[in-house]
């Protein structure tokens, strides 16, 4: 058999790995979302504060900003392969999430910083012609305290979703309310794509 | 129009019982599918609402853990007891959460803003 | 609300994720596993070589490899998160199991086209040895050989300390035809080496 010229390097893997550990990052996760990943990490992530004894109020906060972050991601991610049904021909008869048809693409961060805050991050591409408006959503937010989001979240779940809005804010605001205004956003532009980066991390 | 559904890692127990006249809504809430999971349930306990009757209704609430997309729900089911309660029925709606979790409590406390009519307790667990 | 420095750079991880697009990483996962993950990143992957129209024999490959793997991962990690069984709710899945384990994941394409799922996770030093050696020994059969060798495997007992039938590594270089490499990175803690697998589509 031919030597397949090697490509493995196992240094790389470790560097990246080293990499995470200076970063404090405990879990990290790229690629296409669904909800059963969701679940996966979901259960890990709680076993792992169980573990670690973590206080839980903290654990909560953690928990609750990963499930909304993530779930933005599947909702809002730009970057999302779709399928044609023809192609998803299921025998099994099985009623299952496959259902949805689309694999939207993003990243989520999940560790602790050096002074002991933890953070839970998220990143997707989204259509730069709704960068003005995510923007505005978000400024609208910043340094309201828990009680001022609490009643926004209210407004937002009695009247429903501005039109076109898909309910960006009420994820946001629900986050925001759960680590006390402790959050962070940062939106890269992209001359060259259609798209720009957008990131939120949320302080626990 | 009785109906039980047992608790998923992801989905909370509910229950309807017309003759005790108990809601429950207990566990976790942060369904794949929000409208999936609640649409059919949550029209049940709507229809159950409309009709006018002397006994008190108790809704109990005792999530550990619920998503915004269900707050929705909670926050339809908090108005469609007040609905009922302004045409002079009796209602209840009781908040479980426990007794370190300040946020749950606050959670309650915010939703009851819906609230004149009816009755609203926060309950405190160990 | 104190201004607290913005530690939030979008920049950083976009980086991050443009690097990931260099070396041709479509899918990333680094943390503890559990069966769950497993198949949502599973099902993940199915879903994204139908819509690649992906070859259904590599599709396979792939997918199987990947099982594999990352069972490999939960089951020999030696990077774990001890679990006492008292502090879990009986209704959490991972209550049966003895400890949370940590590793990495990593799907993706090189330039030429070849799919590659790579698996990394913590190995005790001491079991370098049996490892590299059994590792080697099926070095450069091919798939008709790995076939009857998992066949032998399958027909004796698992061998002392294997948590399933023993075959796994087998299993996985017998879907690759024999594509596959490993590397053992020793040594990284005083307790653990860094052990990878790649196998090869």
């Amino acid at each position: 058999m031919t030597q397949a010229n090697k490509r493995l390097k196992g240094q790389s893997y470790l560097s990246f790995r080293e990499e995470l550990v200076k970063r404090g990052i405990i879990f990290s996760y790229s690629g296409f979302l669904n909800e059963e990943i969701l679940t996966g990490i979901g259960n890990a992530l709680r076993t792992k504060l169980t573990i670690d004894n973590t206080d839980a109020k903290v654990s909560r906060g953690i928990f609750s900003a990963f499930v909304e972050q993530v779930q933005n991601v599947i909702r809002y991610s730009a970057e999302t392969n779709a399928i044609i049904d023809e192609e998803l021909q299921h025998d099994d008869g099985e009623d299952n999430a496959h259902e949805n048809e689309s694999l939207p693409f993003g990243m989520v961060t999940i560790g602790e910083y050096p002074d002991g805050t933890r953070f839970v991050a998220c990143c997707y591409k989204i259509n730069n012609s709704d960068t003005e408006k995510i923007t505005v959503q978000l400024e609208s937010i910043r340094g309201l305290d828990r009680k001022q989001l609490g009643a926004i979240m209210r407004e937002q779940l009695k009247n429903g979703q501005a039109q076109g809005a898909k309910g960006a804010g009420l994820g946001f605001i629900s986050i925001a309310r759960e680590v006390n205004g402790n959050w962070e956003y940062d939106i890269v532009r992209s001359d060259s794509e259609e798209f720009d980066f957008f990131c939120f991390e949320a302080h626990v | 129009m009785n109906f039980e559904i047992q608790a998923s890692p992801r989905t909370p127990y509910l229950k309807l019982n017309a003759e005790s006249h108990l809601i429950v809504l207990e566990g976790e809430s942060y369904p794949e599918d929000t409208r999936k999971f609640y649409d059919e349930p949550m029209f049940t306990v709507h229809k159950y609402l409309e009709i006018d009757r002397p006994e008190n209704v108790v809704c109990q609430f005792k999530l550990k853990y619920f998503n915004s997309s269900s707050a929705k729900v909670l926050l339809d089911l908090f108005m469609a007891v007040e609905t009922a309660a302004e045409r002079g029925n009796k209602l209840t709606i009781e908040w479980h959460y426990a007794e370190d979790d300040d946020n749950m409590r606050e959670l309650g406390e915010e939703f009851s803003e819906e609230l004149s009519r009816a009755e609203f307790k926060l309950v405190s667990i160990a | 609300m104190t201004n607290m420095p913005k530690r939030l750079k979008g920049s950083s991880h976009l980086s991050f994720r443009k690097e990931l697009e260099n070396r041709g990483i479509v899918f990333s996962y680094s943390g503890y596993l559990n069966e769950d993950i497993l198949s949502g990143i599973g099902n993940a992957l199915r879903t994204k070589l139908v819509i690649d129209k992906t070859d259904t024999k590599i599709s396979r490959g792939l997918f199987s490899a990947f099982v594999e793997q990352v069972q490999n991962v939960i089951r020999y990690s030696a990077e774990k998160s001890p679990i006492e069984s008292d502090e879990l709710d009986d209704a959490d899945p991972l209550a049966e199991h003895e400890s949370l384990p940590y590793g990495m994941v990593t799907i993706g394409e090189y330039p030429d086209g070849t799919r590659f799922i790579a698996c990394c996770n913590m190995i005790l030093s001491k079991d370098y040895e049996k490892l590299s050696t059994s590792l080697d020994s099926i070095k450069g059969l091919d798939k008709k050989q790995l076939g009857t060798l998992m066949r032998e495997q399958l027909k004796n007992s698992p061998p002392e300390g294997s948590k399933g039938a023993g075959v796994g590594f087998i299993s996985i270089a017998r879907e690759a035809n024999g594509n596959w490499e490993y590397d053992i990175i020793k040594n990284v803690t005083d307790q653990f080496d860094f052990f990878c697998f790649e196998a090869h589509f």
